[in-house]
């Protein structure tokens, strides 16, 4: 056997380049990702190298021409069906899709991966049962925050994030009644700082306060993180059976009394109306006061048997009337192109 | 025959004459055949009838014998004539060892040639016909037999060794018939004699006509030429009568008529013999070579190869060293990194510097006075590479230029030592992780040290001739300083270097005048561009009086040991063994005028003790910053010593290779570890840039960590410029009347009052004051949103770049 002088010399050329060709796991400074590719978990550490990439732009997104026709179902977003099903039901499918992730529940990445192909804006409803707003403050939940932050940053698509929602009520643990507006802030901040210094960039930041309604008494301002914390101000408010129940009266003293602080942009978070008989009407109004306001986003309905059956099919007339009212061009757009 | 000493008896006399008149014309060594044929005494030689021998010269019986190989007496032809011996040439007769011959080798003596010839020669007493091996000669058949008996008579002397020689073994032939021939050997002759003796009888001389002897003759041609002769002999020597079988016969004395019938066939025989080989001298007598024209001995070296210079080792070594800096540039090539703030920022630098010297464009930015090199060279020649071929092409110009100072590094330390130490240099500095980093830097770091190499080799080069030539280097070496003026460090010791090699040939005061005047030349020349120029201010805050640092002096000098450790180590190895023993090289007798030892020691000290400059200087200013790049400067001067150590480690005749190996492979691993860590120290903008593309708008103000890479990167697309973009360094605010807010209230007010379009910040772990104070008024202010977020990861650890804009309402 015998090779070749000159085989043998483009052996060594092919090995030497083969050697220096740039590959994943070759050094940083050398045309790699060090010895730990992207994505994969660093060894004793729970941080894991992002992949390069240029992140996500929502800053179209933040005040789009257009107005969000938001929903949130029963079984979402584990299955989807339902915004198929809601979609055939009101003639336009949503863009906008709220759930929601108990405190300490691990960020579900593919679902929301999911819903953004879907063609919807994840909307994450943060809710911290388990944990104080103090505890959390004080950096006791860094490390959960970390990784779903982390987790948020990879995946890499727009996701709304609404903590501590209806804070200014007292029936969540969070609320009034066992937390004060200080503490909230303070939470509120360090989650959001914690995001920003993991890189996060993708996540639209929903204040989200009750109409001031039912709760007069309790001061929207101090509960206010600050405009560098906030992009949208997400208003919750139902057409209940009782109470104010046209946009004017639901919905504009919260407003006024938010715009005494904040110019950010609102989104309806959550509204609804109790299946009455002027529920048909309630849809009208709702969505008459959103497409007056160039201030309002558009809303979010709740479509859900909770409590009360705050379906839009909860009657022909109701449903009829969303239809309707949905059909207008000036609702929904596709996210992508804002 | 010689049984029958009688026989020779009578031919004692003639013969002895016989043997004299043949001697001279053997002595024209060409002459062939013309002995067989002695037109003088053909009597003699052909005279029948036993023969006695002479006592006191038995050889000459001998020599009778041969006589008969004559073909007929009275024959004419002369000892020069052709013809006759022709007969014995055709069939390859050689003269010596023809029958005639014997005669005079007989004068010449007995011992030499009786060793040959004896083992073809039966032993005396035996029938030569009956067992000796050439009588069944192969191929002659039964005729074999026919000219056995040749021997017989007279003729016999000559013709019975011929016979056995020459029967059928063509191959012993060719020894046999010269012992035959050789009557000297008068015992070892004597036995084919006594073979034919039982025909001793048989007077008749037959001429044979042997178609058999033609096969023989041409196996004995072929074999030999002294075979030849014996069948030629055969056919012309008496057969006896016995030998009936042979078809045809002739009295050896029908002469006139034999001749033709002879000749016909040796003709044609001539036609199927391969042509004889030119006689040979003397064969086996004297050992004097024949000279032959043309072709002379070289004189014969004490040893194989020398450490003299020549042309082979040259070129050698050279392959050598290119081989290595193609290692050399792959190795730097395989770094992969976006542009360098520093690189990034004298690219444009240059550019500006372009556009303001040639195009008239108003000079702004103030490069000269914070670069720590002249902004109008090293800049202005990167960014006409760039503005060609790209930051590849810059990068590519700091790679000719190491690429060029290891060829110089090679090409003194030559100089200075051998061969063998300049290539181990060679690959200590070429793996050396400053030499790899630099290779791929589009810095004037690399443009520096490729200066200092030259000003080193210069001085080295010239520093035993004229005078005036080192001044040759004073240009360049302030060359050197001008584009990094951090290179004045070295000058010191190239203007000792100069002291110390021209010390070798000038002796102390020339040396000392030499080197004066080459630093009086670079001092001169500096001073005119300090004079020149507003640069003075530059030197002294970026080089000279740089700000402290606040780097440990332990991590400093492990940084250092890293870096450039082991090539010191290696340098300190071979200072003191240089110090100890000059001798470079294993060849016996070597014998180079060797330094003295100071002055070795003085040389060693001085190349290795420059690797200490930088880093003594950095850890003096406690800063750490290119710690990594300046390494290299010093260790270009410490290489030689290192490869002194190299050559020294490994031993005479590399008995050692294993330190070789060792360091290498050691300096390799290292070097490209080490090199590609550094290399990845800073992040990589390529997605930066990406995100950047298309949200700096012209005319917008920029405020940014790293704004070199967007404005060089940007500018390019015509998307921004370098004036629009304030660093985080410096800030003098003037958007509120009446004040001048520096520091951080100026960048707090100037985010305060949304001054700026966007904001880029590089945030990691270790993020200074200022850019802490910036995102911290970013995030609180509300004017700003985080648009955008780039996770990086380099070397050193993880981060990200974030993008701010302004926020609209």
């Amino acid at each position: 056997m015998s090779v070749g002088r000159r085989s043998l010399l483009l052996g060594a050329i092919a090995f030497g380049a083969a050697a220096c060709a740039p590959s994943a796991t070759a050094p940083i400074g050398a045309g790699g990702q060090g010895a730990a590719p992207a994505g994969q978990a660093v060894p004793g550490g729970s941080a894991s190298p992002a992949a390069p990439r240029v992140p996500y732009n929502i800053t179209p997104m933040l005040s789009p021409k257009k107005k969000f026709l938001g929903a949130t179902f029963e079984g979402v977003p584990v299955s989807l069906a339902p915004v198929d099903a809601w979609a055939s039901l009101v003639g336009k499918a949503p863009n906008l899709l709220v759930y929601y992730l108990g405190w300490g529940d691990e960020f579900q990445t593919d679902q929301t991966r999911a819903v953004w192909a879907k063609g919807m804006v994840p909307y994450i409803a943060w809710e911290p049962f388990k944990k104080t707003l103090t505890e959390i403050a004080a950096g006791g939940e860094d490390d959960y925050i970390v990784r779903t932050a982390q987790a948020i940053r990879d995946l890499n698509v727009p996701v709304a994030i609404s903590f501590g929602h209806e804070m200014n009520g007292g029936w969540y643990p969070w609320g009034t009644k066992t937390s004060t507006a200080e503490a909230f802030v303070k939470a509120w901040r360090h989650v959001h700082d914690k995001f920003q210094d993991e890189g996060v960039s993708n996540v639209i930041w929903v204040w989200s306060p009750n109409v001031i309604n039912p709760v007069p008494n309790v001061r929207l301002a101090p509960y206010y993180p600050g405009d560098g914390y906030v992009d949208w101000l997400g208003v919750v408010g139902y057409y209940a059976r009782t109470g104010p129940h046209t946009f004017s009266t639901l919905f504009e003293p919260t407003l006024k009394e938010i715009r005494a602080f904040s110019a950010k942009p609102v989104l309806l978070a959550e509204t609804a109306s109790e299946p009455t008989s002027r529920k048909p009407a309630d849809i009208a109004d709702l969505f008459a006061g959103v497409l007056a306001d160039p201030g309002i986003l558009g809303f979010v309905w709740f479509d859900l048997k909770k409590e009360a059956d705050w379906r839009v099919d909860s009657g022909p007339d109701s449903l009829a009337a969303f239809r309707r009212a949905a059909a207008d061009p000036r609702i929904g757009f596709d996210v992508e192109h804002p | 025959m010689s049984t029958d000493p009688d026989r020779r008896a009578p031919s004692t006399g003639g013969d002895g004459a016989a043997a004299d008149s043949w001697f001279a014309p053997r002595k024209r060594t060409a002459q062939p055949a013309t002995a067989p044929t002695a037109p003088d005494e053909p009597a003699q030689g052909l005279r029948p009838g036993p023969v006695r021998p002479s006592a006191e010269h038995p050889a000459a019986g001998a020599a009778g014998p041969a006589a008969p190989a004559v073909p007929r007496p009275g024959r004419p032809a002369g000892g020069e004539h052709p013809a006759a011996p022709a007969r014995g040439s055709r069939y390859g007769f050689d003269p010596a060892a023809s029958g005639p011959e014997a005669g005079d080798r007989v004068t010449s003596g007995f011992s030499a040639e009786a060793g040959p010839a004896a083992p073809a020669v039966p032993r005396p007493g035996r029938p030569a016909g009956g067992e000796h091996p050439a009588a069944p000669a192969p191929g002659s058949g039964g005729s074999a037999f026919g000219f056995e008996p040749a021997a017989v008579g007279p003729g016999g002397f000559g013709f019975g060794a011929p016979a056995h020689g020459f029967g059928g073994r063509p191959s012993g032939a060719a020894t046999a018939p010269a012992a035959v021939a050789d009557g000297r050997a008068s015992a070892a002759s004597a036995s084919p004699h006594a073979a034919a003796g039982p025909d001793q009888d048989t007077t008749v001389l037959r001429r044979v006509e042997l178609p058999v002897t033609e096969p023989s003759a041409a196996a004995a041609a072929t074999a030999g030429r002294a075979a030849a002769p014996a069948t030629g002999s055969v056919s012309a020597a008496a057969v006896p009568a016995p030998a009936g079988a042979i078809p045809l016969q002739r009295e050896a004395t029908d002469a006139p008529d034999d001749d033709d019938s002879i000749w016909a066939p040796d003709q044609t025989m001539q036609l199927r013999v391969l042509p004889q080989p030119e006689a040979e001298a003397d064969p086996g007598f004297a050992f004097a070579e024949p000279v032959r024209p043309g072709w002379t001995l070289p004189p014969v070296p004490d040893v194989a190869w020398s450490a003299a210079a020549s042309r082979r080792r040259t070129w050698i070594s050279r392959g050598m060293l290119l081989a290595l800096l193609i290692v050399q540039a792959v190795l730097s090539l395989r770094l992969t990194n976006s542009a360098f703030e520093d690189e990034a920022l004298y690219l444009y630098a240059g550019h500006a510097e372009i556009a303001q010297l040639f195009h008239g464009a108003p000079d702004y930015g103030g490069f000269a006075s914070y670069f720590s090199g002249a902004p109008t060279l090293y800049p202005v020649l990167a960014a006409a590479v760039d503005s060609v071929f790209g930051l590849a092409g810059a990068r590519a110009l700091s790679l000719l230029f190491m690429l060029g100072a290891n060829a110089l590094l090679y090409s003194f330390t030559r100089r200075l030592f051998n061969e063998r130490a300049g290539l181990c240099a060679s690959v200590l500095f070429a793996f050396a992780q400053s030499t790899l980093f630099l290779g791929n830097f589009a810095t004037y770091d690399a443009m520096a040290v490729f200066l200092l190499a030259l000003a080193t080799w210069i001085v080295v080069r010239t520093g035993h001739g004229h005078w005036s030539l080192p001044l040759a280097a004073a240009p360049v070496a302030a060359l050197a300083v001008g584009v990094k003026y951090a290179s004045a460090l070295y000058l010191p010791t190239i203007a000792l270097l100069l002291l110390l090699v021209a010390y070798q040939r000038h002796g102390v005061l020339r040396a000392v005048l030499r080197s004066a005047l080459f630093t009086a030349g670079v001092g001169g020349l500096l001073a005119a561009a300090v004079l020149s120029t507003d640069y003075l201010a530059a030197i002294s805050s970026t080089t000279t009086a740089r700000a402290h640092g606040d780097t440990p002096t332990l991590a400093m000098i492990q940084d250092s040991a890293r870096w450039g450790g082991l090539l010191f180590a290696v340098a300190c190895i071979g200072t003191a063994l240089y110090g100890r023993r000059a001798r470079l090289s294993e060849v016996p007798g070597w014998r180079q005028a060797v330094p003295g030892a100071r002055w070795r020691t003085a040389l060693g000290l001085l190349l290795t003790g420059t690797a200490l400059l930088a880093p003594a200087y950095q850890i003096h200013l406690q800063t750490s910053t290119s710690l990594h790049k300046h390494i290299g400067f010093g260790l270009l001067f410490a290489a030689p010593l290192a490869g002194v150590g190299v050559t020294r480690l490994m031993g005479a005749h590399f008995k050692f290779p294993q330190f070789a190996i060792a360091i290498s492979v050691l300096a390799l691993t290292m070097g490209m570890s080490q090199s590609a860590k550094n290399y990845g120290i800073w992040p990589d903008t390529k997605y930066l840039i990406q995100d950047l593309s298309y949200k700096v708008q012209p005319g917008q103000r920029w405020l940014g960590e790293p704004h070199e890479g967007p404005v060089y990167y940007l500018s390019g697309m015509g998307r921004t410029s370098y004036p629009q973009w304030t660093s985080v360094y410096y800030i003098d605010y003037t958007g509120r009347p009446g004040q001048h807010l520096s520091g951080i209230p100026g960048y707090r007010a100037a985010l305060q009052d949304g001054w700026f379009d966007g904001v880029v910040l590089d945030w990691s772990d270790g993020a200074g004051e200022v850019p802490r104070a910036i995102r911290d008024e970013l995030r609180k202010g509300g004017k700003y949103r985080l648009s955008s977020a780039l996770p990086y990861q380099t070397s050193a650890g993880k981060g990200h770049f974030e993008v701010w804009l302004k926020q609209q309402h």
